[in-house]
């Protein structure tokens, strides 16, 4: 009997501490988030959160746009959370322009920068190595999805020459300046110094595991260079896209 | 209202079973459930109380075969008889080709049956439907219970009662031994098709 | 009282409904009229549900609604939605007498397949009218 109460409470201490201390990098449900939020600085922008979570419209968008500037304020010293905060700006502003256009993983990716940024902010004993390591998997999350959508648009702009209709053509020069503009944001290294940027190429995949044993300023700089190799990325695409749209016309 | 899918060379119809409460409406898409179970391949969908009246509608949907070339589809409704859930009978009439009146036979339900043939008017005009327009069958359902004793309407004061003005076919039935069951079923069919037909062409 | 609904008009709404929501994730979308009948019917291949039996209870689900939304004053209610743990399901108005239902998993936000939703109901719509 005592073996079988003894094996009740394991199972039970495993999962509170589970709980407590379990790590997940599942994107999951925001609503389902159990941190403590009474007064937490974040608590609005989870609010925001959860309203985009049921619906996406011009005043929300607003809405997470504010809120992202007032906590950039707010965190000004924290440079991770700066930069979470200004991918949630930049996804943010895609959406609000796109809105049904927007490439259906910009959705997925603000709810996963929301909730490694939660996690970033709220867990006071995370090492400022597994802070950077959330940070540069949310920018390469990013970047992955800045490839897409220039993809889908240059696509989109040679449909376009073979006579396929499309309604949101008009908006097409228009979207890449507008997601060039918010990505432009990225790129103003306001706490780092131009000469420590230094360029870091490959894939960002097998330099991951690199990043640990980095210094943070150095992380810090290679997550600058790599939103900067996004936006030379996205530009090129522009390009493309131009020329695509002047043989056209 | 019935749909016509020329791609899929398929007519959608629905037929309503309304009459007073306990008349045994239920009844009778159960015992077509239960006799056809092997050719309905659908089940059906029943939303009942606890007490096992009828709280929103029964729906059972089958397939007739073909007929000039379109596959039949039928889908039978129910509505609740009691006199409070009148919002939910306009509901599930919503659409309707095709209605068979359950009239109850017994003679403590005469009052009855009259109010629920003049609800079935009003809510038919909700939808600028006129009742005498409509393709309708009437069932004297229960005619069973006169083995056990019980004094029913006899057929002809059901009829001046509820089918003067109507003049739609009528079937003296028993819905739970199945006694013209079939044939109500089929008439209301063959009347709604055909009207259809008429409205198509 | 009748409708009926073309080749190129059904071929039309299919096309719609796959390319803004089928693609999209979404695991199942139906059309249909109030009466509860089914006109388009597409999923994501895993499906299996009795359609009928579905359309049939949400055109009844929706009206339910519709007729309390009345009840309480308000014209129409702009979201209903039935959330579960591994599927939800979204109604959405088309016109006056027809009805898009969406079924979707957790890996579709909500607020996104709205948006969707929207946009292919005005594309739906202008077959509809035509």
């Amino acid at each position: 009997m005592s073996n079988q109460e003894d094996d009740t409470v394991t199972i039970e201490v495993e999962e509170q501490l589970e709980n407590v201390f379990g790590e997940s990098e599942e994107p999951g449900d925001l609503s389902e988030e159990s941190t403590e939020f009474s007064d937490s600085p974040l608590r609005d922008l989870k609010a925001i959160a959860l309203s985009i979570d049921w619906e996406i419209d011009d005043e929300i968008m607003t809405r997470l746009n504010d809120e992202v500037e007032t906590l950039k304020e707010k965190y000004r010293g924290d440079n991770v959370i700066v930069l979470f905060l200004r991918l949630l700006g930049s996804v943010g502003k895609y959406i609000k322009a796109n809105k049904a256009s927007s490439h259906p993983d910009a959705i997925k990716l603000l709810n996963t920068v929301f909730i490694n940024l939660e996690k970033v902010a709220m867990s006071k004993g995370m090492s400022e190595t597994d802070r950077e390591k959330r940070l540069l998997g949310e920018v390469k999350r990013f970047k992955t999805l800045k490839e897409d959508i220039a993809i889908s648009k240059t696509v989109g702009a040679k449909e376009k020459e073979t006579g396929v209709p499309e309604e949101a053509e008009p908006m097409i020069i228009e979207e890449p300046q507008q997601a060039g503009a918010a990505m432009q944001e990225e790129l103003k290294p306001s706490e780092v110094e131009e000469e420590e940027i230094g360029r870091v190429p490959g894939e960002i995949t097998s330099e991951i595991s690199d990043i640990a044993q980095m210094q943070p300023h150095e992380a810090f700089a290679y997550a600058l260079d790599e939103i900067r190799q996004v936006i030379k990325a996205e530009f090129k695409a522009l390009r493309a896209e131009i020329k695509l749209w002047r043989e056209g016309q | 209202m019935a749909f016509v899918n020329l791609k899929k060379k398929e007519v959608q119809v629905k037929v309503v079973y309304y009459g007073p409460g306990r008349g045994g409406k239920t009844t009778n898409l159960e015992f077509l459930f239960n006799r056809f179970k092997g050719r309905i391949k659908t089940e059906m969908v029943a939303i009942k109380t606890h007490g096992d009246r009828t709280l929103f509608f029964d729906f059972l949907p089958f397939d007739i075969g073909k007929i000039k070339g379109y596959d039949i589809r039928v889908q039978l409704y129910t509505v609740p008889g009691q006199v409070k859930y009148n919002a939910t009978r306009r509901l599930v009439l919503r659409g309707a080709d095709g209605i068979v009146f359950v009239a109850d036979s017994m003679k403590v339900r005469r009052e009855k049956n009259l109010i629920s043939l003049k609800n079935l008017q009003e809510n038919l005009a909700t939808y600028n439907k006129n009742i005498f327009k409509i393709p309708m069958v009437m069932q004297y359902n229960k005619r069973d219970l006169s083995e056990h004793g019980i004094p029913l309407l006899s057929p002809e004061i059901l009829k001046n009662d509820l089918n003067t003005q109507l003049k739609v076919p009528s079937f003296e039935a028993s819905a739970l031994v199945g006694t013209n069951v079939v044939p109500t079923m089929k008439k209301i069919i063959t009347m709604t098709l055909a009207s259809l037909q008429r409205e198509l062409k | 009282m009748e409708y009926t609904l073309g080749q190129k008009q059904l071929d039309g709404m299919e096309d719609v409904l796959r390319q803004d929501l089928i693609d999209l994730g979404v695991h199942c979308v139906f059309l249909i009229d109030m009466a509860g009948n089914v006109i388009v019917n597409l999923d994501n291949g895993d499906i299996e549900h009795d359609i009928y039996s579905l359309a049939a209870l949400a055109a009844g689900n929706f009206g339910a609604v519709s007729a309390m939304a009345k009840i309480v004053g308000e014209q129409e209610f702009s979201l209903l939605f039935h959330k579960g743990e591994k599927e939800s399901i979204h109604f959405s108005k088309v016109l006056a007498d027809f009805l898009l239902v969406t079924i979707f998993g957790k890996e579709t936000s909500l607020g996104f397949l709205r948006l969707k939703v929207a946009e292919a109901i005005g594309k739906i719509a202008k077959i509809l009218e035509f």
